[in-house]
């Protein structure tokens, strides 16, 4: 019989990689590996805890967190969007340095368990951050099919064609980075505020969530509602190996820590050779750069 | 009341010739110190450590020219120098971390087994030869990214390496770390009282050996030799290489088989060199925490800066080793935040050096009313 705390600490937990999968899904449809997502976790949850200690105000510390998210993004848009530079070695240097300033700013404040996001009670904002991630890939789901998804494919999948036809590529590209990074940030915040995931702010408390974000998204095809199943398995990870080890299972914590980089980089293997067959569900413009030899503002 | 903004521009054109050595030296070595230097001082001056202090404790002449600075620019040498090569059979190799590691266990396993070093460096050799091959030959076949694989398979070694240390092969019942490693198992160091021995004391001669042999080996062989030819049209790209009848496995063979032996010598040098014990790398962080000290990935830095020049990485890696002095004198979790900037901000100049030299960048505003 599986607890009622661990299928709401799998919801939890699932709620939150929900979030920063839609934001990498529609940096990637727009083109984008968004790798520096890890910085903006990190960064997010070191100043969200930060700002929720000073003003005692979790709220307060969310919003600033997902604003924080979005400042490793400003930088690779710079980097990979407006200068070729490679997205997936600008991401690991966005994200080496915005790791380094989350150990400044999680060190400014003193380590103590700050107040968390408790609407009702715990279980029932469990619920509200998981109904709201659902119904956020849903609304993303709609918009996909629309004139802003179509905008968001178009830069994704043929820059050019699209620079040609009047659509300028290099702000969708930017748009889709900036969502991202603020979707990194929401997953950053919730890392510190969620109630049951964690009561106070260490270093690496992300654990290379976005590194695993990035490697998973290709398993989603792309989909915000098969990011809702992948987020929640990828959330049970860690959560099961845990309640498999404490029910007397012999299984090393090293080991379990090491399932979700296995699975992530086995399903991320699998998924780029089918569907490198099916060339129609892979943006085929995915971290290409754009380069035109011309101004562009 | 009047609005002025103000509109920022960015003209990027490509390059169409090829960058001459000194202009690429010249450029590179700039942006690296600067980078470096400003970066430094920044997280310095927000870690509220002194700038003064930090200059004068490494920036003096002692330190200049001190074995342990010698010591770290011959490993540093030795990984940028594999990781040149696989860069230049078109491997952009994030798996430096996860390498040096399993080469390592390489070691350990024949100090339990088989206690002889040649015995050793081939099972690290082979370790890291197969760890190496997993994302190439996916990158060459399958189109999989090379970086992204190479990079969780970090991860993947990290904690299997954990496991192995706690559970497998535990030395200490107090803490989880491996055994020590057998005294057969050593290199080999410069002694007496003379003027070598006062700057190699602490690297071995194995070491300093086998990277000038490959500095002098890899120039000729990446630049002026057939084999290196190869190696790098598969680098700019496979298909053509393939239709110009290049026997793609052969080369991928050839390029990893050097990378893996070089890994493999530089992490016999730091084990050996070192504590001779390998350690538990809490939630296997990478950077400062880890057995390399994040090396894996600023050396990748140098690979991408030297561009096939293999004498440029001795320059770089000894300005490189300056910055790791730099954390080395810092404590704590300042020494955390300095290692992991000292990461990013050394891709980050080997990526903006490469910006320049291939395209022409002009930075542009206007005010408009």
């Amino acid at each position: 019989m599986v607890p009622e705390t661990l299928i709401l600490q799998i919801i939890g937990m699932g709620a939150v990689l929900i979030y920063s999968l839609l934001g990498e899904i529609i940096s990637e449809r727009s083109g984008v590996v968004n790798l520096s997502i890890e910085g903006s976790i990190a960064f997010s949850a070191a100043t969200s805890y930060a700002i929720t200690i000073a003003y005692h105000n979790p709220l307060i510390g969310l919003l600033f967190g997902v604003l924080s998210g979005i400042i490793p993004s400003i930088f690779m848009t710079l980097t990979s969007v407006y200068m070729p530079l490679n997205m997936i070695v600008s991401g690991i240097v966005f994200s080496s340095i915005f790791s380094a300033a989350s150990i400044v700013v999680g060190n400014s404040v003193p380590r103590l368990p700050q107040e968390r996001l408790v609407f009702i009670n715990e279980n029932t904002t469990l619920m509200i951050i998981f109904l709201s991630a659902v119904s956020s890939a849903i609304v993303l789901k709609l918009f996909i099919g629309r004139r802003i998804g179509l905008l968001i494919r178009s830069a994704g999948e043929d820059p050019y064609s699209a620079y040609s036809l009047g659509i300028n590529p290099w702000r969708i590209r930017m748009f889709g980075l900036i969502f991202s990074g603020a979707m990194g940030g929401l997953t950053g915040s919730l890392l510190t505020l969620s109630p049951m995931i964690s009561m106070i702010w260490r270093e690496n408390i992300t654990a290379g969530t976005g590194f695993i974000i990035v490697a998973v998204t290709p398993s989603t095809l792309w989909d915000p509602i098969i990011a809702i199943f992948i987020g929640i398995f990828f959330g049970s990870i860690p959560l099961i190996s845990i309640y498999l080890q404490t029910s007397g299972m012999m299984f090393s914590a090293e080991l379990a820590s090491l399932l979700p980089y296995l699975i992530a980089l086995s399903l991320y293997i699998i998924f780029r050779i089918v569907l490198a067959k099916r060339s129609g569900l892979v943006p085929r413009a995915l971290g290409k750069e754009i380069v035109l030899e011309e101004r562009y503002e | 009341m009047e609005r002025i903004s103000i509109m920022i521009s960015i003209y990027v054109r490509r390059k169409i010739q090829d960058p001459g050595v000194f202009k690429m030296l010249f450029l590179s070595l700039g942006l690296f110190v600067s980078i470096f230097l400003i970066g430094t001082m920044i997280i310095a001056l927000v870690g509220g450590l002194g700038i003064k202090e930090l200059l004068t404790d490494v920036f003096n002449k002692d330190l200049l020219l001190s074995p342990i600075l010698i010591r770290y620019t011959v490993i540093i040498s030795l990984i940028s120098l594999a990781l040149m090569i696989n860069v230049a059979s078109g491997f952009t190799n994030l798996g430096g971390e996860g390498q040096i590691t399993l080469g390592m266990l390489g070691l350990l396993l024949a100090s339990i087994y088989l206690p002889d070093l040649s015995i050793g460096l081939v099972i690290s050799l082979l370790l890291i030869f197969i760890w190496q091959m997993i994302p190439y030959i996916l990158k060459i076949y399958r189109d999989v990214s090379d970086v992204l694989t190479s990079f969780i398979m970090n991860f993947i070694a990290l904690f299997m390496i954990n496991h192995i240390v706690t559970y497998v092969f535990r030395g200490d019942i107090a803490r989880p770390r491996s055994p020590p490693i057998n005294e057969k198992l050593s290199l080999h160091y410069v002694s007496g009282d003379n003027f070598l021995s006062l700057l190699f004391s602490r690297v071995s001669i194995e070491s300093i050996v086998t990277l000038l042999i490959f500095i002098i080996l890899l120039y000729i062989v990446l630049l002026r030799h057939r084999i290196g030819y190869s190696i790098r049209m598969i680098g700019y790209s496979v298909k053509t290489a393939s239709l110009s009848g290049v026997k793609i496995p052969i080369y991928m063979i050839i390029s990893v088989m050097i990378s893996s032996l070089l890994l493999s010598i530089a992490s016999a040098e730091m084990l050996l060199g070192g504590e001779r014990r390998i350690y538990y790398n809490d939630y296997a962080k990478i950077g400062m925490s880890s057995m390399s000290f994040g090396l894996g990935y600023t050396a990748l830095g140098i690979a991408l800066l030297s561009n096939g020049r293999s004498y440029l990485i001795l320059i770089y890696s000894y300005l490189l080793s300056i910055g790791y002095m730099i954390v080395f004198t810092s404590y704590g979790y300042f020494r955390l935040i300095l290692g992991t900037a000292v990461i990013g901000l050394s891709l980050l100049s080997a990526l903006l050096t490469d910006l320049l030299l291939r395209y022409e960048v002009k930075i542009s505003w206007s005010q408009r009313r």
